[in-house]
């Protein structure tokens, strides 16, 4: 039984293109400029490192959100698409973490990595510097 | 046999029943993965959070004779939606027309881009062995007739051109056995109303209508004694698998179903079958009626099977039997519930319930991933013992009695009071509509915002990696399946991974719903209170009559979803005197029926209003199981608000905040509650679930929405982060700077409120207005001002006379 295979359209438009455009447009604008500045780039790591998960708020204290440029980053590192996508793995309850890759698709195998962390926020921060690498050098830019 | 994924969870079940008495029988069905023997221990849990920072993990255990070592059985789940009609000779035919509506899905592929494979709309066919007949869409997406005569020849004849997603057509296939000839037709049917949220406009045409005439092999296809099948064909007709009882109760006797294959997404409606070739006129006629009223007495006879879905549509669409209109009566069943009440090919947009315009609700949506019931085979049985005290217990299920989470798991139930009455003067509810509703979420490792919504990568544990696996095990109603319409039902008989002690979630810093609820089924056994265990299906049975047995009735942590008869429940109980803790928020917010016949399977339809996982299809906002429109409780007009002092406000699934006492908690009516307390005392600003009581979803008082006039505030949170937004159904315009649409740091309606009401006959409501409050009940070895404050009310709601 032969299977042939039906494309749809070849267009622009069918290929989100208008989304794909933007989205470098303010990735370009708003968030490259945070990162060539190397002092910058710098305090928004420490930022991350010092609580990569978040922190609760604690009375007399100003609350720690994110500074614009890693609130700007993160939450473009954190829309990524599901393929490829690093996340955390369990390995021994409160003592031990892995990165594993996402699949992108249900019931595919998540591939665990050999890198493991004491604590989940030291697996968060090294996720972290692996999307940001990954980022800049899609912009042809170094950490 | 080896493990493809590492980490993974290697055994699991579920329970025949939630909620028994001391001598009733709960039966276990287990699941364990590579067929390893396991060990049982029954245990009762009481604080299921692991963090070393908290109490600890902490269970009881049981001695019983269920107790012991158990063989392991590998028990696969056979999820996918599909119509059966049991084997006939009468469906055994030579030449024949099969046709059809038809509106698929995932003609090629899914949402994912995963090739879906072939997919069966209405077949005779065994696919081991390629034999009888069937109308499919083939790999390539296109509509193609099958039929397989043995000898390893199966002859396929398509229209070779594809469908298209979310489009309705008619499709037809004819074949004659005395020459031959095939005619296969695929006709798109788009009207302006019809696509949902697809095209009304389709051109040219010439990209996907086809009528092709094929001059094929005659002779009749084989016969085989497998089912007739619709959205299915079948890989193994006798699989010792039966239907019965439950939502089947109207079958005469068990219906052996088979294991089965080529699942088809998408809507069907208006299937028929005839045993002689019709013509294309005579294929018109036939699909431009819902049964066979209209068809000329000389071709009645012809029509072996002409299924018409609307036609037991009434007060609901909760029947799994589908009628059969020919003369021969052969009616189906529906098996993993496929989805009635749902808009057909002629939706005009003129009705928005079933009931009213049932007529273009002749569709029935079948979804490849759907689970009504796992039918795994029990493994063995727990009679629980007179005396048992009222609680939430589990079996812990060991392989070889290891102890890594890889190879350990426990499977919940609830033990309530005996039949002669409570043991206690409190009653907490767990909430296991709600745990329906959330099971089994694929957000870890599907959902693109999952990481915006909380803030962090989410964690994977070794039942997380066997859901994922298991593509969910038939997923719950916090995701989508894989053609993107929304997962509308979930069922308890069948594992659910997130409802398990030792769970972290996804949509939390750490625990959410079941595991959260257990600290405050901890604090409740440290502070030596005598509770009784109830859940939702036992308020849903027995209404207020089993509540006012209770001086003080207690929620969990996140109450979300409720029935129709547990909001009438809790609102005779508020009435009638009775005393409320909502330790919790966004309760009471989601309707969530249960199937009228089978308590164990609910149903949720999330409309255009609501912070939601998903949104229904236009048309589809009712429910199947009750006819009433589904969505949130507001868009009933009964806004949380009215039975709780409080509405939803802000969610922020991540770290939490704590509150500042407000000027009412000082009069005489409510300064009891804060004895021990200081005035200026920042409460819970510590606790296990985001490190603070005031997180994760908060809820606020609203005059406009159905707070009650003589409420008071007791105090209110402040502080939360930017990640806390505001809730959709608040946000009716978005501008920068519109408070609506505010976040933590902008908008002062996101924080929660601590507020209390009394109602007629002595009676009070205490709203928290958290989902972290009881996360922090066990702080500093539970001497805590959240405890404190806990405590107070509840020794005061305990006394016997009127509140201050």
């Amino acid at each position: 039984m032969a299977t042939r295979r039906h494309s749809g359209p070849a267009t622009a438009l069918a290929r989100d293109h208008g989304f794909t455009a933007v989205d470098d447009y303010d990735t370009r604008t708003y968030i490259l400029p945070f990162l060539r500045d190397p002092e910058s780039r710098k305090q928004i790591i420490a930022e991350h490192r010092a609580n990569p998960r978040g922190a609760a708020a604690q009375p007399g204290i100003k609350p720690p959100n994110h500074s614009e440029g890693l609130k700007r980053l993160i939450d473009k590192l954190r829309m990524t698409p599901q393929a490829g996508k690093h996340t955390i793995v369990e390995v021994v309850p409160w003592q031990e973490y892995a990165i594993g890759i996402l699949p992108g698709q249900r019931g595919g195998v998540i591939k665990i990595t050999r890198e493991r962390y004491a604590t989940r926020e030291d697996a968060e921060h090294a996720i972290f510097l692996k999307r940001l690498r990954a980022l800049l050098a899609h912009y042809q830019l170094k950490l | 046999m080896s493990l493809a994924q590492e980490l993974m969870l290697r055994i699991t079940g579920y329970t025949d029943k939630c909620s028994v008495r001391p001598g009733d029988e709960v039966s276990f069905h287990i699941h364990s993965e590579l067929n390893e023997s396991y060990d049982v221990q029954m245990v009762r849990l009481i604080h299921g959070d692991t963090n070393p920072e908290g109490p600890g993990f902490k269970e009881r255990l049981l001695r019983s004779p269920t107790n012991g070592k158990y063989r392991g059985q590998h028990q696969p789940m056979y999820a996918g939606s599909y119509l059966l009609v049991p084997h006939d000779d009468r469906l055994n035919l030579q030449s024949f027309t099969l046709c059809a509506y038809i509106f698929p899905t995932t003609p090629v592929t899914d949402l994912e881009g995963t090739p879906v494979g072939a997919q069966a709309i209405i077949s005779k066919f065994n696919a081991k062995t390629g034999l009888g007949y069937g109308l499919f869409i083939n790999e390539a997406g296109e509509l193609a007739l099958r039929i397989g005569r043995g000898r390893g020849k199966l002859d396929e004849y398509s229209t070779k051109k594809p469908l298209f997603r979310k489009v309705w057509y008619k499709v037809s296939a004819s074949f004659d056995a005395a020459t031959g000839e095939v005619h296969i037709a695929q006709t798109p049917f788009v009207t302006i109303t019809n696509g949902g949220h697809g095209m009304s406009m389709l051109h040219p045409m010439e990209d996907t209508a086809a009528a092709v005439r094929h001059r094929g092999t005659p002779g009749a296809p084989r016969v085989t004694d497998s089912p007739l099948l619709m959205a299915a064909s079948t890989l193994e007709p006798h699989a010792g698998r039966f239907l019965t009882g439950g939502h089947f109760r109207h079958l005469d006797a068990p219906v052996e179903i088979p294991v089965h294959t080529h699942k088809f997404n998408g809507k069907i409606e208006r299937p028929k079958v005839a045993n002689r070739a019709l013509s294309a006129a005579q294929i018109e006629m036939l699909l431009g009626c819902a049964g066979i009223d209209h068809v000329p007495g000389e071709l009645r006879a012809a029509i072996v099977g002409a299924w018409d879905f609307s036609a037991n549509i009434s007060d609901n669409a909760a029947s799994t039997q589908v009628i059969d209109t020919s003369v021969n009566k052969l009616h189906a069943v529906g098996v993993n519930l496929p989805v009635r009440g749902v808009t057909g090919f002629n939706w005009s947009s003129d009705f928005m319930s079933f009931r009213h315009g049932p007529q273009e609700y002749g569709a029935i949506h079948f979804h490849d991933e759907s689970v009504d019931d796992a039918r795994w085979q029990r493994s063995f049985t727990f009679k629980v013992p007179k005396g048992l005290k009222s609680g939430v217990y589990a079996a812990r299920l060991r392989i070889n009695g290891a102890t890594t989470a890889d190879c350990e798991d426990y499977v919940p139930f609830f033990v309530r009071p005996p039949a002669d009455g409570p043991t206690a003067k409190i009653a907490l509810v767990m909430a296991m509509h709600s745990y329906l509703a959330y099971a089994n979420d694929n957000l870890s490792v599907n959902s693109v915002i999952a990481q915006l919504l909380t803030g962090q990568v989410p964690l994977l544990q070794p039942g997380d990696l066997l859901l994922n696996k298991e593509r969910g095990y038939g997923l719950g109603t916090y995701t989508s399946y894989r053609d993107g319409w929304g997962v509308n039902i979930s069922s308890r008989l069948r594992p659910i991974l997130n409802m398990r002690p030792k769970y972290i979630h996804v949509l939390s810093p750490s625990l959410w719903q079941f595991n959260a609820d257990l600290h405050l089924v901890d604090w409740l056994e440290q502070m030596k209170y005598d509770v009784d265990i109830l859940t939702d299906e036992d308020v849903q049975r027995e209404g207020v009559s089993l509540l006012k047995q209770y001086r003080v009735v207690l929620t969990g942590h996140h109450p979300e979803y409720m029935s129709e008869q547990q909001m009438q429940a809790y609102h005779d109980y508020q009435q009638q005197g009775g005393r409320f803790l909502y330790l919790a928020a966004n309760g009471f917010y989601w309707i969530c029926q249960p199937h009228p016949e089978n308590p164990n399977i609910v149903e949720v339809r999330k409309g255009d209003n609501g912070t939601r996982a998903w949104t229904v299809t236009p048309g589809e906002y009712c429910n199947a199981f009750d006819g009433k429109h589904g969505g949130l409780w507001r868009v009933r007009g009964r806004a949380m608000s009215k039975l709780l002092g409080v509405t939803f406000t802000s969610f922020g699934l991540t770290y939490s905040s704590y509150y500042r006492r407000a000027p009412d908690s000082e009069l005489a009516e409510t300064s009891w509650m804060f004895k021990g307390i200081g005035r200026d005392e920042p409460i819970g600003n510590f606790g296990l679930v985001g490190d603070g009581a005031a997180g994760l979803e908060l809820d606020r008082y609203d005059l406009e929405l159905g707070t009650p006039h003589r409420a008071y505030l007791l105090a209110n949170s402040e502080g939360h982060s930017d990640m806390f937004v505001t809730v959709t159904e608040e946000s009716t315009f978005n501008a920068r700077g519109y408070i609506a649409s505010g976040t933590g740091d902008n908008n002062p309606r996101t924080r929660a409120d601590i507020v209390y009401y009394k109602t007629p006959n002595d009676g009070g409501t205490f709203s928290v207005g958290s989902m972290a409050w009881c996360g922090s009940l066990s702080h500093n070895k539970y001497n805590n001002n959240v405890s404190r404050l806990t405590k107070n009310v509840i020794d005061g709601f305990l006394k016997a006379g009127p509140l201050p």
